[in-house]
């Protein structure tokens, strides 16, 4: 669904992603690392956000430079929500309807997340959860067939968490592709099937979750990403 | 598409309080010059020198501010299924349409009103208020060049006070230093030159030349009329403005172009 083919990004003196070759097909994947590793870097390329020196991305097999259009199949949250203050909750979903000359049933996002109190508050006197809902509603309203979702849960209470959880796994029931960044990797753990770990700009494992497992020996996916950022670290961990 | 991006950006920007206020100080100080002002051409004068000092402060502030806060919001648009131009372009006429319309409303409307009796005014106050709209674009179109270019605030916010202070305020002193120390020389040709440099330096041309005030014209007016002569004066002004307002702004778009976000 997504493929990433020899992707250099470098910004003045810093080599952000050097060389980055990595698959993400239907199902969940989860990209980890270590702070500053190039996870965002490469999901800002995906979006076309950030511009690659060398490498080509494909998303559904279309190239991502110089094609707005392949973003109609791409849901994104970003780690910080931001819309324009003034705008209302309401405003903030028309005007995605109104960007993407697409018009959907807004009312069943707006009961599952609990946002009916809001609709006409600016955005600008939104808590920082509630932020993360419009977000999350405007990412997974059109029903796009690739999720990618940069740190999404933070910020959200225990019962926004829960039932964006759920919805994950429904989504993921309908064979989409999502990728999904997380510092809290316990989270990743019942929703991830595969794992792509970056470090330095490169990647170091790419593979089942499983696969994961048996290659560091251990029982869980939150020791197995500590143990390939200690290895990588020197043991120092992250 | 633009148009769709544009209209939503000026939807954001009319709802701002700063809009709001620039617009009732142009309106309050034009209606108490009207007002306690007899002779046209001094109320005119008076509101010239205001635009020159306030607009380019103004629209400068304003847009950097204005890009800066909504960074994500431009980054978020992005990700949806919209070209990069249109994208600038929306960002261009949604924060540079209000900054006009302030200007229209806050001096266009008095001067409607105060000019009816005095008809003969009526072309002169109609381009005070269009430089005023020239330099608003014109500074908008280098805070955007500065707002792609840099990516603190801080240091955008510094350069393009600089920019300004030095087309406001240092400008002059520049010319006078050139004119005295190449005294010997036909300095008038220099001094012309320079003005070319300066859109403030431009408008207030534009407008001086067409007052015919000889006592008021200063310096590169009297030249300018001299070299030029009324009509081709004002056309290489015009001219030398609309450089002004695109150049700045396509070196902006250029920049949006290739940027990382």
């Amino acid at each position: 669904m997504v493929q990433v083919r020899n992707v250099t990004k470098r910004y003045d003196s810093v080599e952000a992603l050097k060389g980055v070759s990595v698959r993400f097909p239907r199902g969940v994947t989860a990209l980890v690392g270590p702070n500053a590793s190039g996870k965002t870097t490469l999901l800002k390329c995906i979006l076309g956000l950030v511009l690659p020196q060398e490498g080509e991305i494909r998303v559904m097999g279309e190239p991502v430079t110089g094609h707005p259009e392949i973003r109609r199949h791409i849901g994104y949250m970003p780690q910080m929500v931001q819309f324009p203050e003034s705008l209302t909750v309401e405003e903030i979903l028309d005007w995605v309807q109104d960007i993407r000359g697409q018009r959907v049933k807004v009312e069943p996002w707006i009961q599952w997340l609990q946002l009916e109190a809001f609709l006409d508050k600016p955005f600008g006197t939104l808590s920082g959860g509630t932020r993360q809902k419009v977000g999350m509603v405007v990412a997974l309203m059109f029903d796009p067939p690739i999720l990618i979702l940069d740190e999404p849960t933070a910020g959200l209470d225990p019962l926004s968490n829960a039932l964006f959880k759920e919805r994950i796994q429904e989504e993921k029931a309908r064979g989409k592709t999502i990728v999904l960044t997380s510092h809290i990797i316990s989270e990743l753990e019942t929703l991830a099937d595969r794992v792509v770990f970056l470090l330095e700009g490169r990647v170091v494992f790419e593979g089942s979750r499983d696969d994961l497992l048996d290659h560091t020996g251990e029982t869980s996916m939150e020791r197995a990403v500590a143990r390939l950022m200690a290895g990588a670290n020197g043991g120092n961990g992250e | 598409m633009t148009w769709k991006i544009m209209r939503w950006v000026a939807r954001d920007v009319l709802r701002s309080s700063w809009i709001f206020f620039y617009t009732a100080f142009f309106l309050a100080l034009s209606i108490a010059f009207f007002t306690f002002f007899e002779e046209p051409s001094r109320i005119l004068l008076s509101l010239l020198n205001l635009v020159l000092m306030v607009v380019p402060l103004v629209s400068l502030i304003f847009s950097l501010t204005y890009l800066f806060n909504n960074r994500n919001f431009i980054l978020l648009t992005l990700t949806q299924p919209v070209a990069r131009r249109s994208v600038f372009w929306g960002y261009w006429g949604g924060i540079g349409g209000p900054l006009a319309l302030s200007l229209l409303v806050g001096m266009g409307l008095p001067m409607v009103f105060y000019l009816a009796g005095h008809v003969s005014y009526a072309p002169l106050g109609a381009l005070m208020v269009a430089g005023g709209i020239l330099l608003s674009q014109i500074f908008l179109g280098i805070a955007l060049w500065l707002a792609f270019a840099f990516e603190d605030r801080l240091k955008a916010l510094a350069v393009g006070l600089l920019v300004w202070m030095a087309l406001t305020f240092f400008y002059d002193g520049l010319i006078l230093t050139v004119i005295i120390l190449a005294s010997a020389y036909p300095v008038e040709k220099i001094a012309v030159g320079l003005s070319f440099l300066n859109p403030l330096d431009l408008v207030r041309l534009l407008v001086l030349m067409q007052m015919d005030v000889a006592a008021l014209m200063g310096f590169t007016a009297a030249v300018f009329k001299k070299f030029l002569g009324s009509a081709w004066g004002t056309v290489t002004a015009v001219l030398a403005l609309m450089v002004w307002v695109v150049f700045p702004t396509f070196q902006a778009a250029v920049r949006f172009q290739r940027k990382d976000f």
